[in-house]
């Protein structure tokens, strides 16, 4: 199972620091989503978030109880010389690869628990007090498609000094969360249509440091694309099995990688004329692959149409091969490369820019591109 | 007698223009009623040539859409 996380935020009007600040760490069985806002705004808020968010993921990691990470916090953070306290909000998300989840929350909002069905809920916590806070905490067991959001106090504070007098408030927000989880697929696109809302709200001038983090539950999503021949042509069959051995979705970026896995399959290669775009060559069919695009082109117009997107429903809505290619890549999670050495020396006299006409530098800035994204990619070469 | 073409989309080919051939022959098979049977291709394996468009079993590398009609025209005499 895969965790999926997601991240928006807004900074307090005026402020060009977020004193919100988020720390994703990820153990060999869980990932650990850490949430803190910092007393006032700016700069000191800033620190004060940042400080508690890494403290509390790095002592977490290494399995120190919450109590010792608690104490630790209060006792490391900077006292402010106006109020003389030294204080950040914290909340903080174990969920570990069998769906078993651990709730902490210290003076931060409820936190939203979404059902499969998009229903929803706030989560049972039990009070307890460690040291002088007032700690709130869960166990619980999620399944397939849920879903937990964290938030900051500006996202129920939402309005106050703009369109309401009291703000959004948890239901408010829980009614607007539903509206978008029934419109988008994307977590990415969830948390970026929330903070939108809550902006709108503050008439765009948020009266507070607004965050808000999805924590998505679901089957982890693998994709393998074969692009490029290999060097030798025994490697052949050896590629194709490999391309349709793996679960997920497949791919094949390239006319003649094509044609060699429609040989070793015995399947027929159709050219589709769907669209007629210069810039990107169109797609075909082939059994058993879910997308077949040209090479070249379309993997440099696909790092271009990622580079401009953060999730797949920002995408054009053309259904281009570089578009669509773009879309699996994104729903993807695992991404495994099967990448031919082969070099057609009519791709050298085209004379195109060196970053464009080399496959391994294509390869090269489609990777970089995925990993800044939070892929996991791995590339084998033949 | 019908005559078929297929046309190469491979990158270089692509590159050359070959949309611009699968349109101008879609367009000339409707003006005229000629049984023509087109068809694209992932590769010719003419790259240097590009773009590649093979009628019958012959492969040709014609630069302009015109040039095509007119190799298709020659054809159907």
């Amino acid at each position: 199972m895969f965790v999926e996380t997601s991240v928006s935020r807004i900074s307090k009007y005026n402020e060009e620091l977020c004193g919100d600040n988020v720390e994703i760490v990820e153990t060999e069985d869980s990932k650990i989503i850490v949430l803190s806002d910092g007393l006032g705004s700016g700069v000191k808020a800033n620190i004060l978030s940042t400080l508690t968010t890494k403290i509390a993921s790095r002592l977490l990691e290494k399995g120190i109880p919450l109590e010792e990470v608690v104490d630790t916090i209060t006792n490391t953070l900077p006292v402010c010389k106006e109020r003389q306290l030294a204080y950040s909000t914290l909340s903080i998300l174990q969920i570990f690869n069998d769906g078993r989840a651990y709730l902490v929350e210290i003076d931060n909002p409820d936190s939203f628990f979404i059902d499969s069905k998009g229903n929803i809920s706030k989560i049972e916590t039990k009070k307890r007090r460690v040291g002088d806070k007032e700690v709130r905490e869960a166990r619980f067991q999620l399944k397939n498609n849920e879903m937990i959001m964290l938030i900051s106090d500006g996202v129920t504070h939402a309005g106050v000094g703009g369109l309401l007098n009291f703000g959004l408030g948890w239901d408010g927000i829980a009614e607007h969360f539903e509206r978008i989880i029934s419109k988008y697929q994307s977590s990415n696109k969830f948390a970026e249509e929330l903070i939108e809302v809550c902006n709108a709200y503050y008439c765009m001038e948020p009266g507070d440091d607004t965050t808000t983090v999805i924590a998505y539950f679901r089957e982890e999503r693998e994709l393998t694309l074969f692009s490029g021949p290999p060097k030798n042509i025994d490697k052949d069959k050896e590629v194709v099995d490999k391309l349709i051995s793996k679960s997920g979705k497949r791919v094949i970026a390239g006319g003649t990688s094509a044609q060699i896995v429609a040989r070793e399959l015995d399947e027929e290669l159709e050219v589709s004329l769907l669209y007629h775009d210069p810039e990107i060559p169109p797609t075909s069919r082939l059994d058993g692959v879910d997308l077949v695009t040209e090479g070249l082109l379309t993997l440099n117009k696909t790092v271009e149409r990622l580079k401009n997107v953060s999730c797949q429903e920002d995408l054009p809505k053309q259904r281009d091969g570089a578009t669509e290619l773009a879309r699996l890549l994104l729903e993807s999670d695992s991404i495994n490369m099967l990448i031919g050495k082969k070099i057609n020396p009519a791709h050298q006299s085209l004379r195109l820019p060196e970053n464009m006409a080399i496959r391994k530098q294509i390869i090269k800035r489609l990777v970089d591109c995925l990993k800044e994204k939070g892929k996991k990619v791995t590339i084998e070469w033949f | 007698m019908g005559i078929k073409i297929k046309i190469c989309i491979g990158t270089p080919c692509h590159l050359m223009g070959s949309q611009n051939l699968i349109e101008a022959v879609q367009e000339f098979n409707k003006k005229i009623e000629t049984d023509i049977e087109v068809e694209a291709v992932n590769c010719l394996d003419k790259c240097k040539g590009a773009p590649a468009v093979k009628i019958d079993d012959e492969v040709y590398a014609p630069a302009r859409p015109k040039d095509l009609i007119d190799l298709i025209k020659e054809q159907l005499r």
